[in-house]
Order: C-alpha cells, then sequence, then structure tokens
C-alpha cells in the first residue's frame, strides 16, 4: 500500500505546512438523517463558498469542541440540525486550527478515507 | 432550502460595493462569517453571509452603530438583533448576475439569521436559557409572575443539582462562593415570549467536572421530562433520581397559570432546545412519586450553632432529644440570626430529603422563654 495522499483536485501547497496530522476530538455540523459520506463534503466538492481560499474550500469544516460546533449552528442555522463527534487519527489526513476564538478547524482527509468512519451518530 | 436570487426590484447601483468590502472581522470560521463593512458613502454596515451555495454569496447587509457594536463586541447584544434592529439589504455576489435587494425578516426565513439569542462570539454563549411561552406571555400584558418563574425555576434547578455534586453545605465554604454556584448572573432580556440567559458560575471556583455533571444531570433530566418515553429516568442511585427530577420539575410550566410551556437551551443543553408542556410537569411528578424521600416536618428546639457563610445550621434540645442539622433560605437569615443570639427556642417548619432537613420558616416556638443555658457552640 502506497503512502496517503490527498485527492488531485488539491491546490499545489495544500494542506499548507504548517498543518498538523489529524488527531483527537472534532465537532462536525450535520443535516439530518441518519450519517453518511455526503455529510462530509467539502465546499470544493458541494461546488459552495466559491469566493473562499481555494485550500480552505478542499478542507471540511470541522469544531474543535461542542460548544463552539454549537454557537456556529445556531450562528448560521441553515448549515444543519445536529452535531457529530468524530475522533480523527492519522489515518484520515491533516488539519488546522483556522480561529481560535471560533474554533474552526479545516480537515484535509486523504483521497479515499471513510471520512463518515471517524464520527458518531449525533445524539437524538 | 437555500436562498435564491430575490425576483423583487433591485435597489440602485451605487449603494454598496460589488465586491463588498470587508473593513473588519467580528467572527470568522471557514471564512469570515460576521463583518463590518461600509456603503460607498463610508456608513459602516455589519454584513452577515445568511448562505453561500452553489448559486451565490448571500450577506445580509444592516446598519450598526458603535453602541450597538460594543454590545455585541461585550455579549450583551445578539447577532440578530444588531441585525433586525433597523432596516436590511441582501447583498448578492452570483456567477448568474449579483446586486442588493431590500429584504426582511420573512424573506429570509429563520433558517437565514441567527437564531434569536445568539452572541458574537462562542465564550459569550449563555449556559442556560429559559423561556416561558403562554398566550398572556408578551410585553405589555405579562404578568410579573413569569419573571420571577423564570429566574426562580433556573436558579433552584441548578441549585438542586448543585448541592447534590458537590454535597452542599460543606464546612468552611464562603457565603459568597456558595451563592455564585447557582446564582447564575443574567446575561439577556428577550421579550418574544420571556426569556433569561444565564451566564456561567466562576469556574475557577468550583471544579469544572462537577459543573459538567451537574448540566449533564440537568439535560438529563430535562429531556427525560420531554419525551414520552415509557421507561423510568435512569440514574446511578436513587437519590440521584430525586436530585434530577427535582430540579426538572422546576423548570416545568405549572398546571394552572400564564405559562403553558418553557423552552431551555444553552451550552448545559448540547442536544438544543428541551421543550417542557404541563404533560412534562405530570410525567416529573409521577415519577417523583415512587422515588420520594421528602416530607414534611416541623422541629421546635434551640438553634446551637449557625453558620451564615453556609446558611446552615444546628437545632439543639429537640423533644426527641435527637440534634437536627439543617440548612435554610437566604430570606429566613434575620430571624435565625436573631434567635440564635437570644437563645430563643423556635420553631423550625420545611422538609426533610436524603436525611437532610430544609427549612423555609422560623418562628419563636409558642410559650418561647429564653434558653436556661444561654450557651451556644458556634
Amino acid at each position: 500500500m502506497g503512502m496517503p495522499s490527498f485527492p488531485s483536485h488539491f491546490p499545489s501547497d495544500c494542506p499548507p505546512a504548517h498543518a498538523k496530522q489529524a488527531s483527537g476530538a472534532v465537532f462536525r455540523i450535520v443535516t439530518e438523517g441518519v450519517l453518511a459520506e455526503p455529510h462530509f463534503q467539502s465546499h470544493y466538492e458541494a461546488g459552495t463558498a466559491l469566493k473562499a481560499p481555494a485550500c480552505g474550500r478542499c478542507g471540511v469544516s470541522v469544531f474543535d469542541s461542542l460548544e463552539r460546533a454549537l454557537h456556529r449552528l445556531r450562528l448560521s442555522p441553515h448549515l444543519g440540525t445536529a452535531i457529530a463527534k468524530g475522533e480523527l487519527a492519522v489515518s484520515a489526513g491533516m488539519t488546522q486550527l483556522t480561529n481560535e476564538r471560533s474554533g474552526h478547524v479545516e480537515w484535509w482527509p486523504f483521497d479515499g478515507v471513510s471520512r463518515r468512519s471517524y464520527f458518531a451518530e449525533p445524539a437524538p | 432550502m437555500t436562498l435564491t436570487i430575490p425576483n423583487g426590484e433591485q435597489l440602485p447601483a451605487g449603494l454598496v460595493s460589488p465586491t463588498l468590502p470587508i473593513d473588519r472581522v467580528l467572527y470568522e470560521a471557514e471564512f469570515p462569517v460576521v463583518f463590518l463593512s461600509r456603503t460607498e458613502n463610508g456608513q459602516q454596515l455589519i454584513a452577515y453571509v445568511a448562505d453561500d451555495n452553489r448559486e451565490g454569496t448571500f450577506t445580509v447587509l444592516a446598519p450598526v452603530s458603535a453602541r450597538s457594536l460594543a454590545g455585541l463586541e461585550r455579549g450583551t447584544l445578539s447577532v440578530r438583533d444588531a441585525l433586525m434592529s433597523s432596516w436590511m439589504w441582501l447583498h448578492v455576489v452570483s456567477p448568474s448576475g449579483g446586486g442588493l435587494w431590500p429584504t426582511d425578516v420573512e424573506k429570509l426565513s429563520d433558517r437565514h439569521l441567527p437564531q434569536p439569542a445568539t452572541p458574537l462570539h462562542p465564550e459569550h454563549e449563555p449556559i442556560l436559557r429559559t423561556r416561558a411561552i403562554g398566550e398572556q406571555v408578551a410585553l405589555g400584558r405579562m404578568p410579573a409572575s413569569v419573571v420571577a418563574f423564570v429566574a426562580d425555576a433556573t436558579r433552584r434547578a441548578v441549585k438542586t443539582l448543585l448541592d447534590y455534586v458537590l454535597v452542599v453545605p460543606s464546612e468552611g465554604r464562603p457565603r459568597e462562593e456558595h451563592r455564585a454556584l447557582y446564582d447564575l448572573p443574567v446575561q439577556n432580556f428577550a421579550f418574544a415570549s420571556f426569556e433569561l440567559s444565564f451566564g456561567p458560575p466562576d469556574e475557577g471556583l468550583f471544579p469544572r467536572e462537577q459543573l459538567r455533571e451537574a448540566a449533564g444531570m440537568l439535560e438529563r433530566g430535562l429531556f427525560w421530562a420531554s419525551t414520552n418515553e415509557s421507561g423510568p429516568l435512569t440514574a446511578e442511585t436513587d437519590a440521584e433520581r430525586e436530585a434530577i427530577l427535582r430540579a426538572a420539575l422546576l423548570l416545568t410550566p405549572p398546571q394552572a397559570g400564564p405559562i403553558t410551556a418553557v423552552q431551555v437551551s444553552g451550552l448545559w443543553i448540547p442536544r438544543g432546545t428541551i421543550r417542557l408542556s404541563r404533560d412534562s410537569r405530570r410525567r416529573v411528578r409521577q415519577e417523583l412519586r415512587r422515588v420520594d424521600s421528602e416530607r414534611v416536618v416541623s422541629y421546635t428546639g434551640r438553634i446551637g450553632e449557625l453558620d451564615i457563610d453556609n446558611l446552615s445550621f444546628i437545632l439543639r434540645d429537640v423533644e426527641d432529644g435527637q440534634d437536627r442539622r439543617g440548612v435554610f433560605e437566604e430570606n429566613v437569615l434575620d430571624d435565625m440570626m436573631s434567635f440564635f443570639a437570644e437563645s430563643h427556642r423556635v420553631a423550625v417548619a420545611g422538609v426533610e430529603r436524603q436525611g437532610r432537613l430544609y427549612v423555609s420558616a422560623s418562628a419563636l416556638a409558642v410559650g418561647n422563654a429564653p434558653s436556661v443555658t444561654g450557651e451556644t457552640d458556634a
């Protein structure tokens, strides 16, 4: 098995050099329904946030705490209806805390990994 | 549902730059979500990205004063209130043609505005929001009892669980710290129904884990009360179950009166808003009967020890010869101090629960005379 790599649509300098190996608990805002791979699309894959920086658009948005994820959901209710907790491992890709105050973390998953597999179903 | 380019007439060009300048970012996640911008004439605007979908970027713009901005940054003004304080525009950047449109709450829908009372920053999120709902619960015709219910029910529910988790009263804890446990600071009022938002107690004073434990119990009890699940409330012990149910009961709407429902949300309720009805109250009461250790009691004796920091006392010279340790409400403190200082025989009334006496009233005993010994133990 070869070294894990990132999808070919990532810009050449993405993830940035100061991104870290993924590890630890993260929280993702998700929509209704049974948790599945489409819940973990990046803006690039969803065709959204067209003005956002290219590398950031390739990442999956997660938060470093439940409280901060809940706050983001209350601030922008259109993003979803629940919070799924994940436990990222080195095999998941790279991450970077992009804003300490909001707790936003960009997660760049390796090509082909099951993003869903790192997350548990949100509590009802 | 996503936002789409409005059908109505656009505002004239030249009011706002099509590229919408960002003067200062106020809240940023994967991109700036709330920021300051300006009109082409230099008037300051607050900007909120309401949607960013395949069709384009939809940003709500509204005027913002220096005072409102300060309130936002202190956490005393919610983002929604800042946006809705005057007129709003919808700024659209889209490959299929953007522009500027007048807008309002109805056109945007609640999905594309911040939820009520949401502050700008997560650290300003209240731990609890308690909202009373009812036909009469509206500004101008709302009885003062609604305000009292929301404040008291929340304070007492938190106190019930923190007392249980921290095994309060314990010896030697200063009174102000004791009070800080449950007398949560009010962060915000809202009159769409009636809502109070409560900030956290000072976490420097108490172990965070125990606050989390109490918060978890509160959520568990409220969620159980709000559902129709047939199973009993799960708890490790009957004492824990009773504490949770008592806290939940306090936050359920009374069977009569102006409040027909209560909504509880906030950081301590991570599963979202919990709505409690009068059925919830019946459900909690029914369950409480199975574990209830509470009984109404009245004792006569002499206050042998009084701890005004912890609002606790020991009643001595009781008729049955058994000393009683108890706690009392702050409004009884003056009487208790007077009875203690003058060594009067007193009658105290309240409830006993899990072996602890909670006094809600005290008075001179009938035929009272100063204690023969006049000794005190404090």
